[in-house]
């Protein structure tokens, strides 16, 4: 019995390991290409010429700055503080965060500052100095431009917690008076920059005539809330399966419903402040590219995991397959 | 030397010479391009590689899913050729630069959709059976190559879309330090990497893919040892 | 969200079960996938022309004729009467090339 199991295993192995010689079909492999391909181009034609393609147009520092203009302003002001997200997230921009650990490896941080990002400097102060301002803009960047960064610091620290205290709630016109410096008038200025539309053509390359990198603008707009208010109200945000998402009445990139399902996980979207959730959620990112990679190696390898590569013959769907040549015998 | 060496062989394969001498003479290039040459003689002949005919097994609708994405990708490139030469925002201002976006767009869906299925299909068939790993594997890595593709290919959209998917791609990639290298904000990057680095990539590897499937044939059906012993008994043998 | 009424963005129709949340377009892309992976597996596929191709009549082999198994079956036409000429070759050289 275990005899003739063992020989069957090597017939098996013989019929793979070698060319084909049961039955065989005529079988055209190019007209079969050829086919495919006039049927895929009819169908994709149809589908592009009755259903078209999304293109909602890119939101612009203009709009942000005239429809929301107190969250741009707000943007602003801790761009200059230094406690917006972008001047705190650290590698590779900046040094103002440590990135994120996946247990004792912090991959983000090893790979350095490769494109460095100062957001007082670069969202700020250089796109009101590369054009002309009105004349209280322009003493309140000579005024800026002529103090330490000491004072820098506590113009800004200080502006940041009062607009940010619950008795202006991020109103300018509820802060309480205090030494600022040039602050408010750097922000005010910048949004009235913005709202003009200036800031769109500036902001990636400041006196430059080619910008084709838009790291900063990306970053800018996504530390402030229009941007991502517009991503909630089209369902694109991340615990909203927003990676698969599309605007419009389109499907997205559901290749990557893999990836995206991990961020729906509780753990990782956790409102705790301490412990395993917490440390997940804060480093979600990295450890659902972990997992993501485990499982893609998994899948890559499973012609030699024993057990899991026999898990097509448990599932028997090859019997529909090949029923005809089970039957038949060919 | 070796011309004489030559000669010699030649007159020994013409008096018929065992097949082993034979194979011995075939097996001498030392030179690069002659192991190659000896290597396509031998493992793909032109009669395997594009053969006139299948294994009788052959017959299900689930084979056809391979060339099905290989037409996707043919529409995918032909249609980015045209975009690409019209440049990213062509699309936002012309009707027929928006035409020929959609085409892309669900050229790309429909890849996909294809691929998808074509890898469940093989995943049933366990169609890594019989050495036929490196296959598995080059079709894994055509799906990867192709999802990075995908989301180069939504970053460089230049709109709406393409502001808020580099905005949260970044997080991932920069925590897995590939976004200091990789950066899907950089449009000048991720377009160039778009319209030529991963297509190379993704042609490279298909064409491996493709060569691999004719050179080791289509995988026979499991546990085929059962029907053709069962026919080599009823035949006598 | 009055504010951001002039955001010009479109957003798609939404089904959610629970923790599962998927747009239509999206739910429809996933059914047309599964839908034409249970068809492919179970819709008959139309036998090839000209029927089985037996791989031994391709006329005797030469030594100088290497064994590639295709090569004798592609050169040979069909038979004509359609019944399955099906022979087993295991006596031959097995042309394992690998």
């Amino acid at each position: 019995m275990m005899a003739a199991s063992r020989e069957l295993h090597g017939v098996q192995h013989q019929l793979e390991t070698t060319p084909w010689r049961g039955p065989k079909r005529h079988y055209d492999i190019l007209r079969e290409g050829l086919i495919a391909l006039l049927v895929v181009g009819v169908v994709v034609v149809g589908l592009a010429s009755f259903l078209g393609s999304p293109d909602d147009p890119a939101l612009t520092f203009k709009a942000w700055a005239t429809d929301m203009p107190q969250d741009f302003y707000d943007t602003t002001v801790s761009e200059l503080a230094g406690t917006s997200e972008s001047a705190t997230y650290g590698p590779p921009y900046n040094t103002g965060g440590t990135g994120q650990n996946l247990g004792p490896v912090n991959l983000q941080t090893a790979m350095g500052v490769r494109i460095p990002v100062d957001p007082a400097t670069d969202f700020v102060i250089t796109p009101l100095q590369s054009q002309a301002q009105p004349g209280d803009v322009s003493a309140a960047l000579s005024r800026w431009a002529a103090a330490t960064a000491d004072q820098r610091t506590a113009w800004t620290t200080a502006y940041d917690n009062a607009l940010n205290d619950p008795a202006a709630g991020g109103d300018p016109t509820k802060v309480a008076s205090g030494d600022y410096g040039p602050v408010p008038t750097l922000a005010s200025g910048l949004e009235a920059m913005a709202a003009s539309g200036a800031l769109d053509g500036i902001l990636a390359a400041p006196g430059n005539f080619y910008s084709t990198d838009n790291t900063k603008q990306i970053l800018f707009m996504g530390d402030g809330g229009y941007l991502d208010a517009a991503a909630s109200a089209t369902h694109l945000q991340g615990n909203q399966w927003g990676m698969m998402n599309e605007t419009g009445s389109y499907p997205g990139q559901q290749w990557l419903a893999p990836f995206s399902f991990w961020y729906q996980l509780p753990f990782f979207n956790s409102e705790a402040d301490s412990g395993l959730a917490a440390t997940l959620t804060a480093n979600g990112d990295i450890y659902i590219m972990a997992i993501v990679v485990v499982f893609t190696l998994v899948v890559m390898l499973l012609p030699f995991i024993p057990g899991l590569r026999e898990l097509p013959r448990v599932l028997g769907l090859h019997r529909l397959v090949w029923r005809r040549y089970y039957r038949d015998g060919h | 030397m070796s011309a004489h060496a030559g000669a010699a062989n030649e007159g020994a394969r013409s008096a018929a010479a065992p097949l082993v001498a034979a194979d011995r003479t075939d097996a001498a290039p030392t030179s690069l391009i002659g192991r190659l040459r000896h290597r396509l003689e031998h493992d793909l002949p032109y009669d395997q590689l594009l053969p006139e005919t299948q294994p009788s097994y052959v017959a299900s609708w689930i084979y056809v899913f391979g060339v099905l994405t290989l037409a996707a990708l043919a529409m995918i490139i032909a249609s980015g050729v045209v975009l690409a030469f019209e440049g990213p925002s062509w699309y936002h201002t012309s009707g027929v630069g928006h035409w020929f976006n959609s085409l892309h767009f669900w050229s790309v869906q429909l890849f996909f959709m294809f691929m998808l299925v074509h890898l469940v299909g093989k995943f049933s068939m366990a169609a890594w059976r019989g050495h036929r790993a490196r296959t598995w594997i080059t079709g894994m890595i055509a799906f990867l190559v192709s999802i990075i593709a995908g989301l180069t290919g939504y970053v460089v959209q230049t709109n709406f879309d393409s502001q808020w998917i580099s905005f949260e791609a970044k997080d991932g990639l920069n925590a897995a330090g590939v976004g200091a290298w990789f950066n899907v904000a950089n449009l000048g990057q991720a377009l160039l990497v778009h319209v030529f680095l991963l297509p190379a990539i993704i042609l490279v590897i298909v064409a491996i893919h493709v060569v691999l499937v004719r050179l080791r044939g289509v995988v026979p059906p499991i546990d085929a040892a059962r029907v053709e012993q069962a026919r080599d008994a009823e035949e006598g043998r | 969200m009055h504010v951001f009424a002039s955001i010009p963005v479109d957003p798609s129709t939404y089904v959610s079960w629970g923790w599962l949340s998927i747009s239509v377009p999206n739910l429809i892309m996933v059914g047309i996938t599964v839908a034409l992976f249970v068809l492919a597996l179970v819709l008959p596929f139309p036998a090839g022309r000209g029927g089985i191709v037996s791989p031994t009549s391709g006329g005797p082999r030469t030594d100088a004729d290497p064994p590639t198994g295709d090569h004798a079956a592609a050169a040979e036409p069909p038979p004509g009467d359609g019944t399955p000429a099906v022979t087993r070759t295991s006596d031959e050289p097995t042309g394992d090339r690998r």
